[in-house]
């Protein structure tokens, strides 16, 4: 038998042609000893996941410019909750709810908005956001007073989803307790972004994205579809947050800042908008990227060179590298016998 | 209850503050109705601004008054260039791609400002900064008096240039129609060019203001930016008179919020009022319906 067939045997679904990488994925704690290796993988797990909650929002043809609102939201909401006595998973989930909600409420007000007026009024969101937390005694009280920080910040017990999670074995140490619960968050959301981009709620935000008056003619509820995009991409945003708050064992108003929102942005554009492989390929390499010029002593000039990226692309890869890696796939496809239909990118 | 010069002092202050917004404003929405593009790197044009008259004062010593209409010119022209060879390419691309492109504009000046010229606070030393028009209990430097003169002096030159000139006309007609206009001779490109030209060169009037009257660094803009963006969505886009009115309402708003609040509230009041009128009013105080 040669290698089609065997191919065109066992490929019944085109997912098998992940599980290399996602078997890949599950050893690579065990085979890696580097734990900065380890964070910087981690690090990107969670850049796909917020990446991918961007990406859905601009996939029903709402570009957040303040998407670091949600992220800071779950983050607070479920360290607040943790560190006062609540069980890991209920802080994360109620987290995750309570960015969700917020969004919902920010939906409302951008539902009639386009564009810029929608990205103005998201940018605006984050900052006032930095400042009710700022300013508000309830949360420096919340956060004072179960660890005694002065101001607004301090750090977290790392061991917080320690065991007491119930997934992992307590024997594991916490890199790698870490890493899985990134690891199984980030295919949940690929899972979860994708199915709803080929769902019918997917068909109407693209629906909507192209031509919102033709789409509203063919019977979408324009209101009613805008907002699901916003309550579940801020959820994903909102729970993301809330697992990194305590990864990175510190929280501050920082994680509202300009440049957690751009983040997002930049990736899913280097990695194709609009498609479910796209963050995952642009938060791979943008955080690399990004975390390797960090090593050789940049600060102001890989912001720089960030800016230039983006510029870049925008003029001449405008859809990003997803494109490139598509032809790359169909052509080994071809080579081994498969149609290119059978490859879900 | 404050007292009463208390209360003008703020008055003032909000006034400059205003005027800022009022240029920035202008500026933006001129760009904006002659080529329905917004540039959120707005506000780093305006940083460029501060840092040629404040180049241009360290080495000449000439008046920054003076060194306005210098930056002006420099800046107007670093516009065209943006437009010509940044957005005239992503033009009906799509408009979340000028807001990408804007964005990645905002990272690239700021940044390489900060690189070339360190994120030091710097300050544009008028040669009036110590003189004050004192009216008994209350005192105005005359610096924040001739930031608004100034800013009127622009306004009625625009005004003028817009209503009275063969050049004004035709770029008011392609911010009406394109098509209309382009059959009627106008170059639609130049139109562009000039649009962004005189936006930036309006934000570089803003930046010279703003460094006269406050300490500035690279970081100065993005705020800036941002604020101008939210005054001509207050003020209704397209609008110039609600970019004036909604500009210095926002300056005395963010003023008295800084003195009854502290100023950690002054950003977000902005949007606050911003999120207000969107809400009762989606087009913005002045807007017509699109």
């Amino acid at each position: 038998m040669g290698v089609k067939e065997l191919v065109r045997k066992y490929a019944v679904s085109p997912f098998l042609a992940y599980i290399p990488l996602v078997i890949i994925g599950l050893i690579l704690p065990l085979a890696i000893t580097d734990d900065f290796f380890i964070r910087i993988i981690v690090l990107t797990f969670f850049y796909i996941m917020y990446s991918s909650s961007w990406n859905l929002l601009a996939y029903s043809g709402q570009a957040s410019l303040g998407h670091a609102a949600f992220l800071g939201i779950g983050g607070f909401a479920s360290t607040i909750l943790i560190i006062n006595g609540a069980s890991p998973v209920v802080g994360v989930l109620t987290g995750a709810l309570t960015a969700s909600l917020v969004g919902l409420f920010l939906g409302i007000i951008c539902v009639r908005l386009k564009e810029w007026f929608l990205g103005l009024v998201t940018f605006g969101f984050a900052i006032i956001m930095v400042a009710i937390v700022n300013e508000s005694s309830v949360f420096i009280e919340a956060l004072n007073g179960a660890l005694g920080f002065i101001g607004l910040s301090g750090s977290i017990d790392p061991h917080i989803f320690g065991g007491s999670l119930g997934i992992f074995s307590p024997d594991l140490v916490p890199r790698d307790q870490y890493y899985y619960l990134f690891f199984f968050a980030m295919m949940a959301t690929i899972l979860a972004t994708h199915l709803i981009i080929k769902s019918k709620i997917g068909f109407a935000f693209a629906a909507i994205r192209e031509n919102q008056i033709e789409a509203a003619m063919m019977g979408v509820d324009i209101t009613k579809y805008k907002l699901i995009a916003f309550i579940i991409s801020t959820f994903i945003a909102g729970f993301a947050g809330a697992l990194f708050a305590p990864y990175n064992y510190f929280i501050n108003p920082e994680m509202f800042s300009v440049h957690n929102s751009f983040m997002p942005i930049i990736m899913t554009i280097s990695g194709g908008i609009g498609t479910i492989g796209g963050p995952v390929i642009g938060a791979l390499t943008i955080n690399l990227i990004w975390e390797q010029m960090g090593l050789w002593g940049m600060s102001i000039d890989r912001l720089l060179i960030l800016g230039v990226i983006l510029v870049l692309e925008i003029l001449f890869l405008p859809k990003g590298l997803m494109p490139l890696i598509k032809k790359v796939i169909n052509r080994i496809s071809k080579v081994m016998g498969l149609t290119s239909r059978d490859m879900p990118l | 209850m404050a007292e009463i010069t208390t209360l003008i002092q703020i008055f003032i202050w909000g006034l400059t503050a205003g005027c800022i917004y009022v240029l920035m404003a202008v500026g933006l929405n001129m760009i904006f109705g002659v080529m329905k593009v917004v540039n959120f790197a707005h506000g780093e044009i305006m940083m460029l601004g501060a840092f040629t008259s404040f180049w241009v004062y360290n080495y000449t010593g000439i008046n920054p008054y003076f060194i306005m209409f210098i930056s002006m010119i420099v800046v107007g022209i670093f516009g065209v260039i943006i437009e010509r060879y940044g957005f005239r390419k992503v033009l009906g691309t799509g408009k979340l791609n000028e807001i990408f492109l804007s964005l990645g504009l905002i990272y690239i000046i700021q940044n390489l400002s900060v690189k070339l010229w360190t994120d030091d606070i710097r300050k544009i030393n008028s040669p009036f900064s110590s003189m004050t028009l004192d009216l008994g209990m209350l005192n105005i430097t005359y610096d924040r008096l001739i930031a608004i003169g100034f800013t009127a002096l622009i306004l009625i030159s625009l005004y003028l240039f817009l209503t009275k000139t063969d050049v004004g006309r035709a770029l008011r007609a392609t911010s009406q129609n394109h098509e209309a206009a382009m059959l009627m001779g106008v170059n639609v490109n130049h139109m562009y060019m000039l649009s962004f030209g005189i936006g930036s060169a309006l934000a570089a009037a803003a930046g010279t203001i703003a460094a006269i009257l406050t300490p500035f660094n690279p970081y100065m803009g993005t705020i800036s930016g941002i604020m101008a963006f939210t005054v001509i969505i207050i003020g209704g886009l397209g609008s110039i008179p609600g970019a004036i009115i909604a500009g210095l309402m926002l300056g005395l708003v963010q003023n008295f919020t800084i003195f009854y609040f502290g100023g950690a509230w002054k950003d977000a009041v902005a949007f606050v009022l911003l999120i207000i009128v969107l809400i009762i009013k989606p087009t913005g105080l002045f807007g017509e319906e699109h």
